[in-house]
């Protein structure tokens, strides 16, 4: 992945994240498919929950739960995730 | 705040997502109603731009045109109905689950519910875009046809021309020194002939 379509494939896990407006969070397989209609269809799952955990350390998204292994975290966009895609999406 | 008219924004999404916006300010159920029955297509456009100024909300039909075609909107609709059903289930549950675990079993209704309603919400805007581009595909072949038919009609008469034209009969009597009067009457006498006969022979009468 070169650093421009990593940051597409990033933008891109937060719009998903963002079409979640509940308290609930979204876990990878919804993730994963809803990825699609962003442009990246069958995304692997390691490369998402590579980005997921670049996301929560940026701020941009947390873990909802207290799931141990990261396969069944399920995950929020944080305000600071919200702002971003605010301020890109102009 | 005073509410945004959702096609005063300027903005490829903005539209779709001040219309979201005002339906998740105003009391939920409303949103919820009105984008199950939009979104399921029980209602046209006009009847949806009438129902949302039924409560306040201006918009334009191209504004709704862009909501109903807005896949993020429709996401955010499914993840609304999934944390719904995911709130009645837990609301069903014993009660003498403790509360960490009635958490968790919610979030996983959601999940389930969301995945599901998502992929019904994905599927059918596929549907809708695919029966889009299969009506755009008879309309390029109509439009085909006819400049086909078009086409053939100016060979046809140019055909025609030509023949006129290579006719030696209609050229010596136009090229002749006679009077115009004189030409139609020979050219009619020429090419409308058996015209001539036919009334001749008493069977047809021609009007005056």
């Amino acid at each position: 992945m070169t650093p421009e379509s990593r940051e597409f494939f990033r933008k891109a896990i937060l719009s998903v994240l963002d079409t979640n407006g509940t308290k609930y969070g979204l876990a990878l397989r919804a993730i994963r498919s809803f990825l699609e209609i962003y442009g990246f269809r069958n995304a692997p799952g390691d490369d998402i929950l590579k980005e997921m955990e670049y996301l929560c350390d940026k701020g941009f998204a947390e873990g909802v739960g207290k799931q141990i292994s990261p396969e069944n975290t399920a995950w929020r966009i944080t305000a600071a995730g919200r702002d971003f895609l605010a301020l890109n999406e102009q | 705040m005073s509410d945004i008219r959702p096609d005063n924004l300027v903005g490829r999404k903005l539209p779709a997502f001040a219309l979201w916006e005002q339906l998740q300010r105003r009391a939920q159920p409303l949103g919820l109603d009105f984008c199950s029955s939009f979104f399921n297509g029980d209602m046209t456009y006009p009847q949806a731009k009438k129902w949302l100024e039924g409560y306040g909300i201006k918009i334009s039909i191209t504004a709704l045109q862009g909501f109903y075609n807005s896949m993020d909107m429709r996401l955010r609709f499914a993840s609304l109905q999934a944390a719904q059903q995911a709130e009645t289930a837990k609301a069903e549950l014993p009660a003498n689950i403790e509360e960490a675990t009635r958490e968790r079993i919610a979030q996983t209704m959601f999940e389930m519910a969301h995945l599901n309603l998502g992929e019904s919400q994905k599927l059918q805007l596929i549907a809708l875009q695919q029966n889009k581009e299969g009506m755009k595909g008879n309309y390029e072949l109509k439009k085909a046809k006819l400049d086909l038919d078009r086409e053939k009609l100016q060979i046809t008469a140019c055909e025609y021309f030509l023949d006129w034209f290579k006719d030696q009969r209609a050229q010596d009597i136009a090229n002749s020194t006679a009077s115009n009067a004189e030409k139609i009457a020979r050219l009619r006498q020429t090419y409308f002939k058996s015209v001539d006969e036919l009334q001749a022979s008493g069977k047809v009468q021609l009007p005056a």
